[in-house]
């Protein structure tokens, strides 16, 4: 099987080595430097770190916007920038601190940006991780396949289910009718419903009916049958809208934090400032 | 036995009714979803078996419901008479009892009045993406970068430029403002650390010197105006990074200048350094001066030939060191140490001065004393008066006291004629090696003055290397003659304070290194201790 080329591949890692490149240099200047109390965001190397780390970060920002504008093939490579200079960023913001942390808006900064980090890292695992488990849990089947093969499953459930008991019978319809893929942000995410009609059906059929005539058993057979089909296609298909939530949740996170960091970031560039 | 003609209605696209009809017959009619029923209505709100259509004796119909109450004209009964125009609501459908054509046949018309609405769409029962659950990524972004530019820059700003709101706030545990400090004060700062301003005068511009030395007023400078042109105190002083942060103490700082002197002050007569174990000079002592001496003599220690002190004293440390002979009790010896005389003033750097009354006395008291003795006179100590003053009352004592020889007293006036006669002849002798020629230098006065000689003044040097901080008791793990090496010194012209050679033997440069201990410029010299002042030696 060939090898498929992920994004943190792009071009030969071109933006692992410069970021690499970058972090190298910066930690060496950091060694190196003597600063005269303490290493902090008010030295020279401080401030050029300082500097270095805020154009990166407004960088960081455009890609993160381009990247939702294009869609197209060149995003690879927007993308693979923005992960390996968003974790040299990092290493250069830290050093900018020289480690000094407290309770006030400078390192605010520092720790929605490290969120930040943290959330992209994910983001990063996802787009590595979970398009694979994707094709592994469709097969060859799409989505919308799923949903049509639930649809004729149901029709024909409905069909068994005319000739037996009201109380079969209800529970069925339940299923048919109720039987919901998706959900709230809970069960998008997990992929599961505790209380998923579908399931009740298939546990309420379980077992056989001695009540019924050979006629009835006989639906009572086919429709059990049905059920389990459709409980399993069910699970494939939120198995899938989980897995696609997965992979956009973490945006909802990345994004609001990033706009945070960046008003952090201001507010703490402004204080150094105002307070030179 | 029921025989009933069945209509089923459908419409067309028109809404006109089509009607089909079968017959059915039986004892009794079976309405329900199951397919045994004689009557099957195929839909899931209909129960298996839903009721029943039986006849009476007397010819008429009546439906009966299946253990539930069954919809007949809009109300519900458990059974009820079927005549013309009954309407039965049974699920969707609607069974209505027409008329018979033909007499005593039951005629039964059945439409789906009410057909189920189309099965709403599997996707559309629950948001089946994250975006459609109403998650939105604009408004947490949007709020969140709207209360930290609020909280964190706007309030800020607003309290460090009004002073009602500055003080509306105080009260509280975390004013706005105090998010942007970046650290903590150094502690004597922190009784204005609300005022930012009191420090950081104006917006966007570096702290100025005026804000230290408003307070810091006796602090001296370091160079002279000229050569420290550029420097501000802030850069060297960084407060906000607690208690050790304010003071810069490293080498490059020293360097900086020091490294090339005449660059920064081309008439500078300092050497350059770059490091104690580096290229630091010989240290050179300062002597102590003496009234109406011009400038100061500074001799480096190196400078062997022209390293002599002058103090006015005669004094052999050989001759006060080890076991020695009282010379009041020549039989007597005693062991004398370095801190018999030589002790340590309260502050630890240095010694409290020697003086005669208390160190030199004790053993010396023969020294003063007269022979023979009269009313315990003894020579005074102080002034060249007080000695011929002490000596003609002595001999003058001595005198009114001594018989004549022809049985009379000598007369007081001859008697102090001759005292001091006497006295003038003793202490034109007490130079040389006696009396205070012995620990002092004498040189010849005046032709005016009551003897031929005075004490030459003293000038005890007691700050040797005045532009470093030397703190003995720091070094209390030494012997004294570790480093002063003194046991063989007979002159007090020797000067035994050690050279730079001495001091590297332990101390290293900035980072030590080489078992060492670590020596940065600071750690012997003042930044601020003004220089020019400390030279005169004074």
């Amino acid at each position: 099987m060939p090898h498929r080329r992920t994004l943190l591949e792009y071009r030969d890692r071109r933006y692992l080595k410069a970021a690499s490149l970058l972090i190298a240099a910066a930690v060496l200047a950091y060694a190196l430097h003597r600063p005269p109390v303490a290493p902090y965001g008010g030295t020279w190397l401080g401030y050029a770190l300082g500097t270095l780390a805020a154009l990166l970060a407004l960088w960081q920002t455009w890609l993160g916007v381009r990247r939702r504008r294009d869609g197209s093939g060149s995003v690879q490579g927007w993308v693979s920038a923005h992960v390996y200079l968003g974790a040299a960023l990092v290493v250069l913001a830290t050093l900018h601190s020289g480690f000094q942390l407290g309770w006030n808006v400078h390192s605010l900064a520092y720790v929605l940006m490290l969120a930040l980090l943290a959330t992209g890292g994910y983001g990063v695992f996802a787009y590595l991780r979970i398009p694979r488990l994707m094709t592994d849990n469709l097969g060859e089947d799409s989505f919308e396949d799923l949903l049509l093969k639930i649809a004729d499953l149901d029709e024909r459930a409905r069909t068994h289910a005319l000739h037996l008991p009201d109380a079969v019978s209800a529970v069925v319809m339940k299923a048919i009718q109720q039987t919901a893929v998706g959900g709230g942000i809970a069960r998008l995410l997990s992929g599961r419903h505790p209380d998923c009609p579908t399931h009740e059906a298939v546990r309420r059929l379980h077992d056989q009916d001695d009540t019924l005539d050979a006629a009835q058993a006989d639906h009572h057979r086919e429709l059990y049958s049905i059920l389990l089909r459709k409980e399993s296609l069910l699970i494939r298909a939120r198995q899938d809208l989980a897995y696609r939530a997965r992979l956009g949740f973490w945006l909802y996170l990345h994004a609001p934090l990033a706009v945070a960091t960046l008003a952090a970031l201001a507010a703490h560039v402004f204080a150094a400032l105002y307070y030179l | 036995m029921i025989s009933c003609r069945l209509i089923q209605i459908t419409r067309n696209r028109q809404g006109q009714p089509i009607r089909t009809e079968r017959r059915i017959a039986g004892d009794a009619l079976r309405i329900g979803r199951g397919a045994e029923c004689a009557i099957h209505l195929p839909d899931h709100s209909v129960k298996l078996r839903h009721a029943v259509i039986r006849d009476t004796d007397a010819g008429t119909y009546y439906i009966e419901g299946d253990g539930t109450p069954v919809c007949v004209n809009g109300s519900f009964h458990e059974a009820a008479e079927l005549v013309a125009g009954t309407r039965i609501s049974i699920g969707p459908y609607e069974l209505v009892a027409e008329t018979a054509a033909g007499g005593a046949e039951l005629v039964v018309s059945i439409e789906l009045v009410r057909p189920h609405p189309q099965e709403e769409n599997l996707l559309a029962r629950a948001p089946v993406s994250l975006a459609a659950t109403g998650l939105s990524k604009r408004q947490p972004a949007f709020w969140l970068g709207l209360l930290i530019a609020l909280a964190f820059l706007l309030l800020p700003l607003v309290q460090t430029n009004s002073p009602s709101v500055r003080q509306a706030l105080a009260a509280l545990p975390l004013t706005p403002l105090q998010t942007w400090n970046p650290g903590p004060l150094l502690p004597g700062h922190q009784s204005f650390a609300a005022q930012c301003d009191k420090c950081h005068r104006q917006a966007f511009r570096a702290v100025p010197d005026a804000a230290c030395t408003d307070c810091h007023r006796a602090t001296s400078p370091h160079a002279t105006p000229a050569a420290a042109a550029d420097l501000r105190c802030a850069g060297c002083h960084r407060d906000h990074k607690g208690k050790d942060g304010m003071v810069r103490s490293d080498v490059p700082l020293c360097v900086s200048c020091h490294g090339d002197i005449k660059r920064r002050s081309v008439d500078s007569a300092l050497a350059d350094v770059h490091g104690f174990d580096a290229d630091h000079p010989e240290f050179s002592v300062t002597f102590k001066s003496r009234p109406g001496d011009a400038g100061v003599r500074r001799v480096a220690l190196s400078d062997k030939t022209a390293l002599v002190e002058e103090s006015g004293l005669k004094f052999s440390h050989k001759a006060h060191s080890g076991k020695v002979r009282r010379p009041s009790e020549p039989q007597k010896f005693q062991v004398m140490a370095c801190a018999d005389c030589h002790q340590p003033d309260s502050g630890g750097l240095r010694f409290k001065p020697v003086t005669m009354k208390e160190h030199c006395f004790d053993c010396h008291r023969e020294e003063f004393d007269f022979n023979p003795p009269v009313d315990e006179h003894r020579l005074a100590h102080g002034s060249e008066r007080a000695v011929v003053d002490m000596l003609e009352h002595y001999y003058l004592k001595k005198a009114l006291r001594e018989d004549t020889g022809r049985g009379g007293r000598v007369p007081v006036q001859q008697a102090l004629v001759d005292a001091a006669a006497r006295a003038g002849n003793t202490a034109a002798a007490l130079t040389g090696d006696i009396g205070c020629g012995l620990c002092h230098e004498t040189e010849p006065a005046g032709s005016g003055a009551g003897i031929p000689w005075k004490i030459r003044p003293l000038a005890i040097t007691e700050r040797w290397l005045p532009q470093a901080r030397f703190a003995h008791d720091k070094h209390r793990a030494a012997k004294c003659t570790q480093c002063h090496e003194l046991n063989r010194s007979r002159d007090s012209a020797d000067v035994a304070i050690p050279d730079l050679q001495k001091c590297r033997e332990c101390h290293g440069g900035e980072q030590g290194g080489n078992h060492k201990v670590a020596s940065p410029c600071a750690a012997c010299h003042a930044f601020h201790d003004a220089p020019r002042a400390q030279l005169t030696g004074k």
